[in-house]
């Protein structure tokens, strides 16, 4: 969980550092991509210093359109691809993304045509056909007023070159003073037919040469006979003049007379001349203008589309950023990790709020949890000291809920009852009856005070089964919750079986004690009295009343010697017997009681079964005898009168998970026990023969439980009894059982 | 045979496909056809001659009142100087080529001593563009005697003398780039 965390809000930063990364990111491509489309529409318009840095602009627009188209395909890639996977945010940012775009793709574009329709008719009207047509009349009429001045000045060079008759140079520099006086021209220059200049007259008088020299291809022209007029600045003015050129018609001379227009016509033929120009050249520049303008507004068009789109993914980025944070956290939550804190926003919005609930609420359910995890905590705790407590009562526990189903069992009660509680937890008291005969009578014995509305219920339980009787003091006490509603009983219970055997075996020592002081005592004087009187007055006395003397003293001393061996059998069954224990084979030991059977032919009766596999008793030799004895003897009497009597004494070894325990059974098809003895079969005194002392069964009883085993009476179901004693054995190699 | 066949057909289309495309090429370029420098009264002069081949749509504009700029690039260089060594001499010599509507004449103007020369004819403004007589290139002087320089020029047309709206579409179009290539030789003082 740790690591989850660590790597949710590692994830969260990352968001958080993209989202102003990408700010950075948008102003460092947008800005530059804005200024520079700003400098290129002015370097379209009219700055000449801009013009020149129009390609580089070009370019770096291009460049930077480009650029935000790649970043643009990036974040639609990456759309893309978190849509697919279903990532949380990913189908808003989607519908986000198409909604901006949605809302600013129409209106960009409808700016874009009418701004492109309207600029195309504004520079359309700019040109107008009217004007067209006007302007070419007025250049027409000022070719039409050159035209005629042209013809003018080449009908007076005509006149003049026809007046020149003398040939030679001296008689055509003086001709060419007065000609120049009469035409009004600026210049007369004549020259021979290869261009050379003959004379010149110039109405300047320091002018002396011409200023300009004829071009080849004039004079080539002139004389071939044509003639050239042509219209131009001359000499060092601006100003036109009208230079016309032309041949003699007889002598090889040619005439080159520079007229000078007048300035009102000058100026009006170099105005329309120019206007002229440059309304052509608008007109030429149309076609171009129209696609600068066009070019430039496309470009602005696509950079408002791209930083549209672009600021579409960042803002729908922005705005969902904090819903998938929530969503994240949300699963997380669902995963069970309560520690996510979501970042902060930077604004004070719904979203932000939203943000801060959720952290709250995520710090609220973590302190809850830690709280319920101490509180599951200090349950665990007191739950495992409870059963810590109750593991090492004595006691059995028993916990029924209202339908009588075994809620909790502590060990003690699955060995009193010899049964295996985990295996019963939840299961119904029913289901435990089935268990065992003593369980079932126990069952049945509370089945009844695990439903009653008593506080306190408490009984002495005496069950009984083959391994004999079984006394349960057992309590019931109703189990209340916090509201003090009933919701079970808990059921404690201890087996009192042995306590009330040594209370019994106190009893019967005390009761040993006062004979041998009450009875035994008295014993002796009474036997020394009746010797006394039968050797002081038998002899005495008349025959008849000797003879009564001497039987009624030897009933006493005989009675009192009875009396005696009673006591004292009594007293040696009342009192402690000291063991003198040694290693032993049962099997072998069995084996060598039974053999002194053998010589009275008894033995005939008996079917001996030793399977203990040599197991080993730690026992007093002597006892143990007694006790075989004792059983066989018992078994014998029992089976003295049955035809085809039968005794089966079988030795076994018993291994069973408590532990392993060596068995020994002696069955006989006798009458069996009577059922009203069978209870008390092992006390003192308690027996249903005409002889004996009453004490067989109980010595047995008292040899077997000073070994550390049990004892165990009970009829066969066919017919006859059945002893059963447990020993325990010695554990020559635990690592073998 | 028969591939083989095909196979020179093709070819020869294809170097016929060639030489058009660079006939057009050459339709609309500037070719210096002569250039040579001759020392003239202690000073290097360049007489060269230039064959100003406009594009239509260059033509088109000077028929529409847009004067062209033509722009003669001149450099002296040691030969074999280093390439941080300075120009002996770096210029640039400009005419320009108008339309008069009036008179239906070209006029090319010497941008540097704004002296005027009025055609009747384009072709013959075109000669008078590229007719390049006794330009002063470098005196004698600065030359060092023994020592060989290279004398490099190259004609192309000014864009950035066009009028601004034009300028855009120029830069863009290839009817507009036109130039010579560099016109080399050497000059041993």
């Amino acid at each position: 969980m740790g690591n989850h965390t660590l790597n949710g809000r590692t994830k969260f930063t990352s968001i958080r550092k993209f989202s102003h990364s990408g700010l950075l990111l948008l102003l460092l491509v947008l800005l530059p991509l804005l200024v520079s489309l700003h400098l290129m529409s002015n370097a379209i318009q009219n700055t000449n210093e801009l013009s020149r840095l129009f390609i580089p602009l070009l370019i770096f627009n291009i460049f930077g359109l480009f650029l935000l188209l790649t970043l643009i395909i990036m974040n639609l890639v990456k759309m893309i691809g978190q849509y697919r996977r279903r990532e949380p945010g990913s189908r808003l940012t989607m519908r986000m993304v198409l909604v901006f775009l949605i809302l600013s793709l129409p209106p960009v574009s409808v700016v874009y045509y009418y701004s492109l329709q309207f600029l195309h008719q504004g520079i359309d009207s700019w040109f107008d056909v009217k004007i067209d047509s006007a302007l070419d009349d007025s250049l027409e009429l000022g070719r039409s007023s050159l035209e005629l001045n042209k013809r003018q000045f080449l009908r007076s060079s005509q006149q003049l070159l026809n007046q020149v008759e003398d040939s030679s140079e001296a008689a055509m520099a003086i001709a060419l003073v007065d000609l120049l006086e009469q035409s009004g021209a600026v210049e007369l220059v004549l020259m021979d037919l290869n261009g050379r200049v003959i004379s010149s007259s110039n109405i300047n008088p320091e002018q002396i040469v011409p200023d300009d020299t004829l071009e080849t291809s004039i004079i080539q022209l002139v004389r071939d006979g044509g003639r050239v007029v042509n219209v131009s600045p001359y000499g060092e003015s601006e100003i036109q003049h009208v230079i016309v050129v032309i041949r003699h018609d007889i002598l090889p001379i040619i005439l080159q007379a520079v007229y000078s227009l007048s300035d009102e016509i000058s100026q009006l033929t170099e105005s329309v001349q120019s206007a002229v120009v440059r309304y052509k050249e608008l007109a030429f520049l149309r076609e171009s203008l129209k696609f600068n303008f066009t070019m430039t507004l496309l470009l602005v068009l696509v950079f408002s589309v791209f930083a549209a789109v672009w600021a579409a993914f960042y803002s729908a980025r922005k705005l969902v950023s904090p819903i998938s944070d929530i969503a994240a956290g949300t699963r997380a939550v669902a995963a069970g990790d309560y520690e996510q804190q979501l970042p902060l926003q930077d604004s004070h919005d719904e979203l932000s709020f939203l943000v801060t609930s959720f952290n709250t609420m995520m710090r609220r359910i973590a302190q809850a949890r830690d709280q319920a995890a101490r509180s599951q905590r200090m349950v665990e705790e007191q739950k495992t000291y409870l059963e810590t407590v109750l593991g090492h009562l004595s006691s059995g526990v028993m916990v029924f809920d209202q339908q009588k189903i075994l809620q909790t069992a502590n060990r003690a009660a699955g060995q009193i009852l010899d049964i295996n509680c985990d295996r019963l937890i939840h299961r119904a008291s029913s289901e435990l009856a089935a268990c065992s005969e003593q369980v079932g009578q126990w069952i049945d014995n509370i089945d009844q005070a695990l439903v009653e509305d008593v506080s306190e219920w408490r009984e002495e339980i005496t069950l009984y089964g083959p391994e004999g009787r079984l006394v349960l003091l057992t309590r019931i006490s109703p189990l209340l919750d916090s509201l003090g509603h009933v919701k079970g009983r808990v059921v404690v219970f201890d087996d009192i079986t042995r306590l009330i055997q040594a209370q019994r075996n106190a009893a019967w020592g005390e009761v040993a004690r006062r004979l041998a002081h009450e009875i035994k005592n008295p014993l002796t004087p009474i036997q020394l009295s009746a010797e006394r009187l039968r050797h002081k007055y038998l002899s005495k006395m008349p025959k008849d009343d000797a003879k009564v003397l001497d039987k009624a003293t030897h009933t006493i001393v005989q009675q009192v010697d009875a009396m005696k061996s009673m006591v004292n059998a009594f007293s040696d069954y009342a009192k402690p017997s000291k063991l003198e224990t040694q290693p032993l084979v049962f099997d072998e030991l069995l084996a060598e009681v039974i053999s002194l059977y053998e010589a009275s032919g008894e033995a005939e009766k008996m079917q001996v079964l030793l399977e203990t596999e040599g197991a080993k008793l730690e026992a007093d030799p002597v006892r143990l005898r007694q006790v075989i004895h004792n059983l066989v003897k018992n078994a014998l009497e029992a089976v003295a009168e049955t035809e085809n009597a039968e005794i089966i004494i079988r030795s076994e070894k018993l291994v069973r998970p408590e532990g392993v325990s060596l068995g020994l059974e002696v069955l006989d098809n006798g009458p069996g026990f009577d059922e009203a003895f069978l209870a008390n079969v092992f006390e003192p005194y308690v027996t249903n023969k005409a002889k004996g002392t009453g004490l067989g069964l109980a010595v047995v009883k008292k040899i077997i439980e000073e070994h550390g085993g049990m004892i165990a009476a009970s009829n066969r179901a066919e017919a006859g009894a059945r002893l059963m004693i447990r020993l325990p054995v010695v554990q020559e190699n635990p690592g073998e059982e | 045979m028969i591939r083989g066949h095909k196979g020179l057909q093709f070819g020869i289309w294809v170097v016929a496909a060639l030489w058009l495309a660079s006939a057009v090429i050459r339709a609309e370029e500037f070719i210096i056809t002569k250039a040579e420098s001759v020392l003239l009264d202690e000073q290097y002069v360049i007489n060269a001659e230039i064959e100003y081949h406009f594009s239509e749509v260059a033509l088109k504009a000077l028929e529409n009142g847009v004067p062209l700029l033509v722009d003669l690039h001149v450099q002296v260089r040691r030969k074999g100087s280093w390439i941080w060594e300075a120009d002996i001499v770096d210029y640039h010599f400009r005419r320009q080529l108008h339309y008069l509507p009036l008179s239906e004449s070209y006029e090319v103007v010497d941008i540097a001593d704004g002296s005027k020369r009025r055609f009747i004819s384009r072709t013959i403004a075109l000669e008078a563009l590229g007719e390049i007589s006794e330009l002063p290139l470098v005196e004698a002087e600065k030359l060092q005697t023994g020592k060989s320089y290279r004398v490099e020029i190259k004609s192309e047309l000014d864009i950035e003398s066009l009028p601004v709206p034009l300028r855009p579409t120029a830069y863009m179009s290839s009817k507009w780039k036109l130039a010579s290539e560099w016109n080399e030789w050497v000059i041993t003082p």
